[in-house]
């Protein structure tokens, strides 16, 4: 069946149909089913642990400990949901709010400065262009976690150690953004155009916002999107410069549940619902936005 | 690309006697100064605080030469701790991708591409700490009774004593389990690019001339895309050598779990030691300068093909 169908697949819409019809041909092969075989076990080894997490989120905490792991039990997941956001007086939802300020504002910033200084690598020539440029592609590499305690002690030197800014501000530092932004721009803003609309007597800045802009917003969606999950995923940063539970975002807090020893067991099932709906989200997101990642991905990787 | 001397643009070729070289210089510095900033402020600085904090004592008021860095090499726990960071930058590096290109040329072949590549895209998108919860659960162990957790239920079924994964022996290849499970759709999607890149033509004169699909694998494929290889086994070595969240989440590195980054928390927040944990990072920083090194040159060597 397999054969049949890549056959009637139109051919010409795509270069490289061409050898998967040789191999179609031979469908049935030990050698093919083995390729399936192999693809179905992998495809479970990452399907699974969501499939569990999606069903725990309707158990109850004696179900959790005591019903099978990958089929469901007594129904609890309204109870579940009720229990997540009333919780120490909704201190969930709080966390995820804060999520969402840092991950937007912090993604949105960080795009803002991430094209304007990939815009001026690409199309300005200035002294200490190439420093700067090795600058920002060694940066890409340094496991900024491990910068945490200079962070730490500049940002109690300012007081703002425990504010949103603790972790606002180091979110916009992105050299891969920069990066991504100057690929972007010197692919996709002609410098004709550029020229023209000085010529027609456009400052700079409106030469930016007018003319560069627009052509880099694809380049800003996948900018966003790569900086929004790095923040909505960072743990390590928030853990040193917060302590005040209040400004945790949804992975700390989490962790904090799931790291007291007195209520873990009791708290199992909020810890399960709250990672499944912090997750939600994402996964949205990566399904919706999927050209999005793989041009991000492609784009940095082939081109750097 | 940033890094090469390009062709001057047509603003300072077309323009040159306008006077608007030094504006445009203004205009770029005003452009890049908030990102070089962010640098400066978050990145290099840290950096060279961190260099100095290691040759301190451990409230840095005192200079203790390379006491710290005598310690990480020579203590026992330490040891283990270097030890297992090799253990999973070979490890997670190796499985990472191999599975992630095998995956990348058989899912080129079957008719559920999409679907396969979206289900093993989609962890990447969970935390670290959502992944600990669910693996956790996947690897749970009761010392009797039922057991729920999903590995333990398999190999009940099957007759075998349940095990402590996260315990016994053999830990740190469970939590390295879970890492590939993270990371193994990033190296298959730009792999998977990569692939779709190899002319058709060369591979149909190779079959045509009766090659084995594993000998055009090995001859043909892998050499074609060994650069987005390089590019994905750097990415991953960089990440595995800062691997932190799995293991804190998962075992906060008891068990003789322990890795660089975990240590390097410990020794901060937990000991209060800034001159070891500084020096940690500092061990780190320096693992990182090679592979960084070995980044630009690629690049610039394929800035001069351009």
């Amino acid at each position: 069946m397999a054969d049949a169908s890549l056959a009637q697949k139109p051919q010409a819409s795509r270069h490289t149909q061409r050898p998967r019809e040789a191999i179609g041909a031979r469908a049935f092969s030990p050698r093919m089913i083995a390729a399936y075989v192999f693809l179905v076990v992998v495809t479970a080894y990452f399907l699974t642990p969501l499939y569990w997490l999606a069903i725990s989120t309707t158990k109850d905490n004696t179900d959790l400990f005591s019903s099978f792991g990958l089929w469901f039990a007594h129904f609890n997941l309204i109870q579940n949901l009720s229990d997540t956001f009333t919780f120490e007086n909704g201190i969930y939802l709080r966390w995820i709010l804060n999520t969402v300020i840092y991950a937007v504002v912090g993604g949105l910033l960080a795009t803002v400065v991430s094209v304007m200084a990939g815009y001026a690598l690409a199309k300005y020539r200035f002294p200490g262009r190439n420093l700067i440029s090795a600058l920002v592609l060694g940066a890409v590499l340094v496991p900024v976690t491990t910068l945490a305690l200079p962070t730490y002690l500049l940002m109690s030197k300012v007081n703002m150690t425990d504010t949103y800014w603790a972790v606002l501000l180091p979110s916009m530092l992105n050299p891969i953004g920069v990066f991504l932004a100057t690929i972007y721009a010197r692919a996709s803003v002609p410098d004709d155009l550029m020229d023209a609309a000085r010529t027609d007597g456009a400052g700079e800045l409106r030469v930016f916002l007018q003319v560069a802009a627009p052509l880099l917003v694809p380049g800003m969606v996948t900018i966003f999107l790569f900086q929004f999950v790095a923040i909505w995923n960072n743990f390590f940063l928030p853990l040193v410069v917060l302590s005040d539970a209040n400004l945790y975002p949804v992975n700390l807090g989490l962790a904090t549940w799931n790291f007291d020893p007195a209520s873990h067991q009791l708290l199992f099932n909020l810890i399960v619902t709250g990672s499944f709906l912090a997750v939600l989200p994402l996964i949205v997101m990566f399904l919706f936005l999927q050209r999005y990642w793989r041009a991000g991905l492609a784009f940095g990787s082939l081109t750097g | 690309m940033a890094i090469s001397t390009t062709r001057a643009p047509s603003t300072e070729s077309k323009t040159p006697f306008f006077g608007s070289k030094s504006r445009d210089k203004l205009i770029a510095w005003l452009w890049i100064g908030p990102a070089v900033a962010f640098v400066v402020v978050f990145l290099l600085y840290p950096v060279f605080d961190t260099l100095r904090t290691s040759f301190l004592n451990f409230d840095s008021s005192q200079f203790v030469g390379l006491d710290n860095f005598r310690h990480i090499f020579t203590d026992r726990s330490m040891l283990i701790v270097l030890r297992n960071n090799l253990l999973w930058l070979a490890l997670g590096t190796a499985l990472t991708v191999a599975l992630g290109l095998l995956i990348a040329v058989l899912v080129d072949r079957v008719r559920i591409e999409s679907f396969a590549k979206a289900a093993i895209f989609i962890p990447m998108a969970i935390s670290f700490v959502g992944a600990g919860v669910i693996w956790k659960f996947v690897y749970d162990y009761a010392a009797s009774g039922q057991q729920i957790g999903l590995f333990n239920a398999i190999v009940t079924r099957f007759g075998f004593a349940p095990q402590a994964w996260l315990v016994n022996g053999g830990n740190n290849i469970a939590l390295i389990v879970v890492y590939v499970w993270m990371w193994t759709g990033f190296c298959m999607v730009i792999l998977s690019a990569a692939l779709k890149g190899v002319p058709t033509d060369i591979l149909e004169a190779a079959r045509v001339d009766g090659a084995s699909e594993v000998a055009i694998f090995f001859r043909i494929i892998v050499p074609m895309i060994s650069p987005t290889i390089a590019v994905v086994a750097t990415t991953m070595i960089i990440n595995l050598l800062k691997i932190f969240d799995v293991v804190y989440v998962m075992t906060g590195g008891n068990y003789n779990t322990n890795v660089i980054a975990v240590e390097f928390y410990n020794q901060l927040l937990n000991f209060n030691d800034n001159g070891i944990s500084s020096a940690l990072a500092v061990v780190l920083l320096l693992a990182i300068v090679p592979v960084m090194i070995f980044n630009i040159r690629r690049f610039r060597a394929q800035e001069a093909t351009r």
